[in-house]
């Protein structure tokens, strides 16, 4: 063949980094290696560098978990750091209202290595868990005596959910002239915190009321702590053939009956009658007063769903619609079949909560009664996620174009209610595989529609970053690892698409 | 199916340019590529105050069989151990005199020391291999220096042949005296070694040559009288190039194989390594070591992984295996405020470089370093 014959072998545009089994195998428009470079525009260039994120005389160090808290005035980060002389996890909240200012710590713990946070209604919850080995495998789970916290976001250290009641016994009287339905009653208080929580019903007693006239009460209890905003008084209807058991009776919140604080202990003339006793307490009898931890927290359908406790990793705790603190402890709960592989994460998609192991994947559907009757669907049997390994969309959420993205021991995919193949890693199976599967618990995920950017924490703490502009298929998507002198162990997005890594010191070791 | 390229083809470039700037710089009629060596943007180069020279303090250590370390690494204390091991010479002694040998005196001064050396003390080992030639005679006095030969015969000895003494030195020449510890030879008086009567090889008017092979001579020396001076970058940091310069040429005397860093974790209750009280040995990679003859030692400092951050003190030990020096030796000490580079940052379009905290400042301030390694590689054509 003449030179003349020769075909030329055009190069380029480079499609980023292959790194699938034999090198020779790598295309032509490929990389064989890549480190710190990205794509731009149909040529490669250097990454973009890092810049300090807190121009403040004491940034945080020693970063370990990060979360995205949208308020209504900011943008706001919570941070997950290690207390290098305590070695507690200590978390703060960042304020990106452009003063610096810095929270915190909100809240320590000892062997909270990292932390589940989902934020609602303007407040945020959280849930420190750890790592625990079981044999040559490391799970986790939220941390043992360990509970949900709920942080208002103003600075004040974060608070256990729910909350605890205190004794006591009401005292209730005959008031001035009013009405009642005549009769046998059972009252009671519940609490309310500055989060909406109400508490079981306490002080219970008995009395009869006269149809002429109103109902006094006294000796009402006041609730420990400052999160207590407001108490309730609650009754039963007129009791007939009352059988002794003050618990064995329907409540409602008597209209009106409302003590809009902590401290007054007397309530007096208050009239309603029995018809008017709509809105039920019953169920508070059944919540959690503390909340166990668990590691992973998730907001469906105005539910708070948490999964795997401490002492039961097959265990999804769910609360009532818009009471994120009020999870009942009977009814409330989604018993997933036991296994030795933990919940990780659950994420929400078209209506359906997909809950997690690290590989299987099981679909509910919220039928509009309590958690415990929805019925559970094996969505798949082999593929799974770890528990940050559920794509974040900009800063919250985890839906894009009607389809989820995940990384898992087979790569990272999509997921619309299956999971599709080829993988989006395709290209790089063999340096997904050299990933240590104890630590995917590091892996996190977010997306950047405007970028078309998709950046992955990896387990041996690079930065992975995917360029999709060229379209979302195992083909196009263009990777290229990228390296630090610290190691990435969270990614945000705030302001759109302003990229916030955390990023931890090397010599402490990958855990 | 694949064709390799041919050498020199497939680059990694170091340096951050673009596709378009390689493939531009690119030749095919060239056997070495042009490299695109140019940044595209200045970068800023490595700076901080991440590692502070110490006043270095070289020494040499040699990890000798001998339990008497002496444990020379106390917090504080320079002494060092030298190993000077001519092991490819033997000590030849004379004997005169059947009844009244002379003693065959033997001389140290500090030429033949390495310069600079200033010795403390020191233990004179030999292995018991000792020769005897009846034949060669030597006039009286003479003190040769030969190397080993088939013409010399094994000595017919008893008892024992090794064994150690521990000589006192003073100020000046180095003169070990020996004890008596052979049971034939009974040559050791003080300052010199003389013939035994005994010994029927040797017979009157002749001077018998004897050879101590295989001769050691540990010394442990103070604070030593000559130091590097670090002429590289003041503040290294990993990957900045260090350099330790001796005038006198120092660091041809042990004739390093390769270069490790220790940490100081005397405080920490740490104790592993040849070095107690030290930690770590990170090897400084060949490819990372520019330079190195007897005045001078250039390398790249190597990544300070596993080692805790804070101020630390580190320890350049160079190591060697070979007949001049084994073991590990000292070289320099370095304070260093290793950064705490941990913290929240942000991705920022258009930096062509990484800012991290600098937590070795108070306040604390910012560092520029650049990106590590930036490169791409192709597939095969």
């Amino acid at each position: 063949m003449s030179v003349r014959d020769h075909a030329p072998l055009p190069m380029g545009p480079f499609k980023g980094l292959w790194q699938r089994g034999d090198p020779e195998n790598v295309p032509l428009d490929h990389f064989e290696r890549a480190n710190n470079i990205v794509r731009d525009g149909k040529d490669w260039t250097n990454r973009p560098g890092i810049a300090i994120s807190q121009t403040v005389v004491a940034p945080l160090k020693n970063i370990k978990r990060g979360y995205n808290f949208p308020r209504l005035t900011s943008n706001d980060e919570i941070i997950l750091v290690e207390n290098e002389t305590t070695g507690n996890g200590e978390i703060y909240h960042i304020v990106n209202d452009g003063t610096g200012t810095v929270f915190g710590p909100i809240l320590t713990k000892a062997g909270m290595t990292d932390f589940a946070f989902v934020p609602y209604a303007g407040r945020g919850y959280i849930c420190p868990f750890g790592t625990f080995q079981t044999g040559d495998i490391n799970i986790q789970k939220g941390l043992q005596n360990e509970f949900l916290y709920v942080y208002l976001g103003a600075g004040v250290a974060a608070r256990k959910a729910a909350g605890s009641t205190p004794a006591g016994t009401l005292t209730i009287a005959n008031g001035a002239a009013g009405h009642t339905d005549a009769g046998l009653k059972i009252f009671g208080v519940v609490g309310e915190t500055d989060t909406g929580y109400l508490s079981p019903p306490i002080a219970l007693n008995t009395f009869t009321t006269g149809s002429a006239l109103s109902v006094s009460f006294s000796n009402i209890p006041v609730f420990v702590g400052a999160q207590w905003i407001k108490r309730h008084i609650v009754a039963s209807i007129s009791i007939t053939g009352f059988n002794g058991n003050l618990e064995g009776y329907d409540l409602f919140y008597i209209p009106g009956a409302v003590i809009n604080d902590n401290v007054t202990t007397v309530l007096a003339n208050i009239s309603f009658y029995d018809a008017e006793l709509l809105e039920d307490a019953s169920h508070l009898f059944d919540n959690y007063s503390s909340i166990p931890a668990g590691c992973g927290l998730n907001i469906y359908k105005d539910r708070l769903v948490l999964n795997t406790t401490f002492d039961d990793i097959n265990l999804c705790l769910v609360s009532n619609p818009g009471e994120p603190e009020a999870i009942n402890q009977i009814d409330g709960l989604l018993t997933l079949t036991p296994e030795s592989s933990p919940l990780t994460c659950s994420q929400e998609l078209r209506d359906v909560l997909y809950v997690g192991r690290r590989t299987k994947v099981i679909g509910y559907v919220d039928n509009g009664d309590v958690p415990s009757s929805w019925v559970p669907i094996v969505i798949d049997s082999g593929q799974g996620w770890p528990v940050h390994g559920i794509v974040t969309v900009l800063d919250s959420g985890g839906t894009t174009v009607d389809f989820l993205i995940v990384a898992n021991f087979g790569g990272v995919m999509i997921f619309n209610g299956k999971f599709m193949f080829p993988e989006l890693s395709y290209k790089i199976s063999s340096l997904w595989k050299d990933q240590d599967r104890n630590l995917f618990r590091r892996i996190q995920l977010i997306i950047v529609p405007t970028t078309k950017l998709i950046y992955i924490v990896l387990p041996d703490g690079r930065l992975l970053i995917g360029d999709y502009a060229d379209g979302l298929d195992h083909k196009n998507i263009c990777w290229s690892p990228q390296s630090f002198y610290v190691i990435v162990n969270y990614i945000m997005v705030v302001n759109i698409d302003d990229v916030i890594v955390g990023m931890d010191n090397p010599n402490i070791g990958i855990t | 199916m694949a064709v390799p390229p041919p050498q020199g083809f497939i680059k990694i470039y170091p340096d951050q340019v673009t596709i378009v700037q390689a493939l531009n710089g690119w030749s095919l009629n060239s056997d070495v590529p042009p490299m695109p060596t140019r940044p595209q943007a200045d970068l800023q180069a490595y700076f901080a105050a991440r590692v502070v020279n110490d006043a270095v303090a070289p020494c040499f250590r040699r990890d000798f069989e001998s339990p008497g370390g002496s444990g020379v690494y106390a917090p504080g204390v320079n002494t060092y151990e030298l190993s000077f091991s001519p092991s490819h010479t033997g000590i030849q002694f004379f004997a005169s005199s059947l009844s009244d040998p002379p003693d065959a005196t033997l001389n140290f001064t500090d030429a033949d020391f390495p310069a600079g050396l200033s010795i403390n003390q020191a233990a004179l080992w030999w292995d018991g291999l000792g020769r005897f030639d009846a034949a060669r005679e030597r006039d009286i006095g003479s003190i040769n220096w030969k190397f080993f030969g088939s013409t010399y015969n094994t000595m017919a000895l008893t008892g024992s042949w090794g064994g150690q003494t521990t000589p006192a030195f003073g100020a000046g020449a180095i003169i070990p005296s020996f004890f008596t510890h052979w049971s034939i030879l009974q040559l050791m008086k003080t300052f010199g070694i003389e013939v035994p009567v005994t010994s029927s090889a040797v017979t009157f008017g002749l001077t018998p040559e004897f050879v101590i092979s295989d001769f050691y001579l540990y010394a442990i020396y103070n604070t030593l009288q000559f130091q590097y001076t670090n002429t590289g970058t003041p503040n290294a940091i990993p990957g900045d190039i260090t350099v330790l310069e001796s005038p006198t040429g120092s660091m041809g005397l042990f004739d390093p194989d390769g270069f490790k860093i220790y940490w100081d974790t005397r405080d920490e209750e740490e104790d592993s390594g040849p070095f107690p009280g030290w930690t770590g040995g990170i090897l400084i990679p060949r490819r990372l070591i520019l330079t190195l003859s007897d005045v001078e030692l250039r390398f790249i400092m190597p990544e300070y992984l596993g080692i805790p951050y804070g101020g630390r003190r580190l320890m350049l030990v160079g190591t060697g295996e070979g007949s001049v020096f084994t073991g590990e030796v000292p070289l320099a000490n370095y304070n260093v405020q290793l950064v705490d580079g941990s913290g929240v940052y942000q991705l920022t379009r258009g930096q062509r470089h990484d800012t991290y905290y600098n937590r070795g400042t108070t306040p604390i301030t910012e560092i520029d370093l650049k990106f590590p390694r930036p490169r791409f590689r192709t597939g095969f054509f």
